[in-house]
């Protein structure tokens, strides 16, 4: 049983619970709210309901494993899960990763990265009762899953990542595809531009609502499109330099607040809109100089890393995702420790909401792109 | 690695109270270590005076000897990341909270008491976030024992190998009988 904990302190107020079970959670998460007629004065989210203890698995599991329950902290970006944790062991085993597996982890990465933005622009659009934009991200999205497929059999929850590389190459013919697909993605932004973006009821919508000023979204530890759409220019694929990312040319997109403000919802919406070609950029140019050579280095069948600490980071789809790995040189991890985006952009939260409506509480919450498995773990 | 020495070259030369030492294992990285009662103090300074104002992550440890916190500091305009740790006793462990100083550390804290049963001091709202709020031990302990239910949920699942055993008797506990249930409906 859980107590109640707001106080009735603002004279007539009532106490609402939104959610566990509610659209526009996306997830099993309750937030409480106190309202004053409409408008919010205190929010209290609380969150564990898909709390699965992964961490905890991770102390009962051989290193390699754990590899299939890092695409369950975040299903909606598995890729990042598995880079994260192998880079991590990696790292303390001392493996050196072959080039053509960068390369291919991080067409992979990108891949993820685009269909990622795609759920999260669709469902910002459809938690504001624009239903079509939807389809047309999931159509986008379907293609990239059959691409997902045939790298590495799996749709979602892709395993595709080993520790010392990946498990295969691509198979003939995939990279013309890709290239294909990129072509025409590249014409899709525009016409979903058309169809939602530049929408007048979209964008009155969003601009200057709930603004996260720099230093809030800094001290929340918000990562990521949440972080840079607050103006702050901090991306880890180029300021923590890891995998290949450095041999790419891409541009860190920053929210500039064209319309409304820096760090409104339009801004958080749109660094995700431009982040997606800088992702087809980086696949694009991953593709035509893919490097020749071996895709996975050898490492040993038995994996026991030296004792050791580790704090491995990917910028994922929803900001930050680390990898806190405690070894004592035994075939389990003493300690794995997941640091999701999502678990962050949720502590910004009780700073913003008071004082919104509860409309525009739906409007904030789905620009955060919070995935409720990767808040609990 | 140099980092991590110039840090506390740095932080020793500010707070000569406070005694300070750089620790690493055989791989991955080094960090600076910190007594526990200190840490507040430690991290006030690399937040105001060194520019780390970032929290990038914050985790307990159980080595099954002692607890450990890790803390991960960042600066984001100047790069830069700064690793410290604090050991505390398993049976008494109590901390001071930075939740002042970083906003994220509210819940971050919130999770380490949650899963570790760590005590921060002056932490403004210290509850279970995971867990369910009467949830007794926390779990990412080495010495936690698994609970067999909650609230009359089971737990258990039999061993998948001994479903194959034509001995094996497929339910511990015995269905109520189809009697009862019928009797229970009708009236």
């Amino acid at each position: 049983m859980t107590q109640l904990i707001l106080e009735d302190q603002h004279g007539e107020t009532t106490m609402v619970n939104m959610g566990p079970q509610h659209p526009s959670t996306h997830g099993v998460i309750n937030l409480r709210l106190l309202l004053q007629g409409e408008v919010i004065a205190k929010i209290d989210p609380i969150v564990g309901f898909l709390h699965r203890s992964i961490e905890k698995l991770g102390e009962m599991t051989p290193y390699p494993g754990f590899l299939p329950y890092t695409d369950r902290v975040d299903y909606l970006s598995a890729m990042f899960g598995n880079q994260v944790y192998c880079m991590a062991v990696e790292e303390l085993l001392g493996v050196e990763v072959p080039r053509r597996a960068e390369y291919l982890r991080v067409i992979a990465c990108e891949l993820n990265r685009i269909i990622s933005h795609l759920i999260a622009v669709g469902t910002m659009a459809m938690d504001l009762g624009a239903f079509t934009p939807f389809l047309h991200a999931i159509r986008e999205r379907e293609t990239v899953n059959d691409f997902m497929e045939r790298i590495c059999g799996a749709r979602i929850n892709y395993s595709y990542m080993r520790i010392g590389g990946v498990p295969r190459d691509l198979e003939p013919g995939l990279d013309k595809d890709i290239l294909k697909f990129l072509d025409r993605f590249e014409k899709f932004i525009p016409e979903f531009n058309r169809l939602i973006t530049g929408n007048e009821i979209f964008v009155r919508r969003l601009i200057d609502l709930a603004v996260i000023p720099a230093a809030d979204a800094i001290s929340c530890g918000l990562s990521g499109p949440n972080l840079r759409s607050s103006g702050v220019d901090y991306d880890l694929r180029r300021d923590r330099p890891y995998s290949a990312y450095p041999e790419f040319e891409f541009r860190v997109v920053t929210g500039e607040g064209y319309r409304g403000q820096t760090g409104d919802c339009y801004a958080r919406y749109w660094v995700r809109i431009d982040e997606m070609l800088e992702s087809a950029k980086i696949v694009r140019q991953a593709l035509l100089g893919l490097p020749e050579g071996d895709v996975k280095a050898k490492v040993p069948r038995k994996i026991t890393p030296p004792k050791g600490e580790v704090y491995s980071a990917v910028e994922s789809s929803r900001g930050e995702m680390g990898c806190y790995l405690v070894s004592d040189g035994g075939e389990q991890p003493l300690r794995v420790r997941f640091r999701t985006g999502s678990f962050t952009a949720m502590t910004v939260l009780p700073k913003i909401v008071p004082g919104l409506m509860v409309a525009d509480l739906t409007a904030f919450f789905g620009s955060l792109d919070v995935v409720a498995p990767e808040i609990d773990r | 690695m140099s980092d991590v020495k110039r840090m506390h070259e740095t932080l020793s030369r500010a707070l000569p109270d406070i005694p300070l030492e750089v620790e690493s294992a055989q791989a991955g990285m080094s960090w600076i270590h910190v007594p526990a009662e200190h840490i507040a103090a430690v991290i006030g300074h690399l937040r105001h005076t060194e520019g780390f104002d970032y929290l990038a992550c914050l985790t307990g440890i159980d080595t099954g000897e002692e607890l450990q916190i890790a803390y991960t500091l960042r600066s984001l305009p100047d790069k830069t990341e700064c690793a410290l740790k604090i050991s505390l006793p398993r049976d008494e462990a109590v901390v001071p909270t930075i939740s002042h100083l970083y906003g994220v550390a509210d819940w971050f804290e919130r999770e380490v008491f949650d899963l570790y049963g760590v005590h921060f001091d002056g932490h403004p709202d210290l509850r279970r976030i995971m867990m369910p709020d009467d949830w007794e031990g926390h779990p990412l302990r080495k010495d936690y024992v698994f609970p067999s239910e909650y609230h009359g949920i089971s737990a258990e699942r039999p061993d998948p190998h001994d479903l194959l055993d034509p001995e094996y008797e497929a339910c511990a506990v015995d269905p109520a009988p189809k009697s009862d249930s019928k009797e229970g409906s009708t009236s």
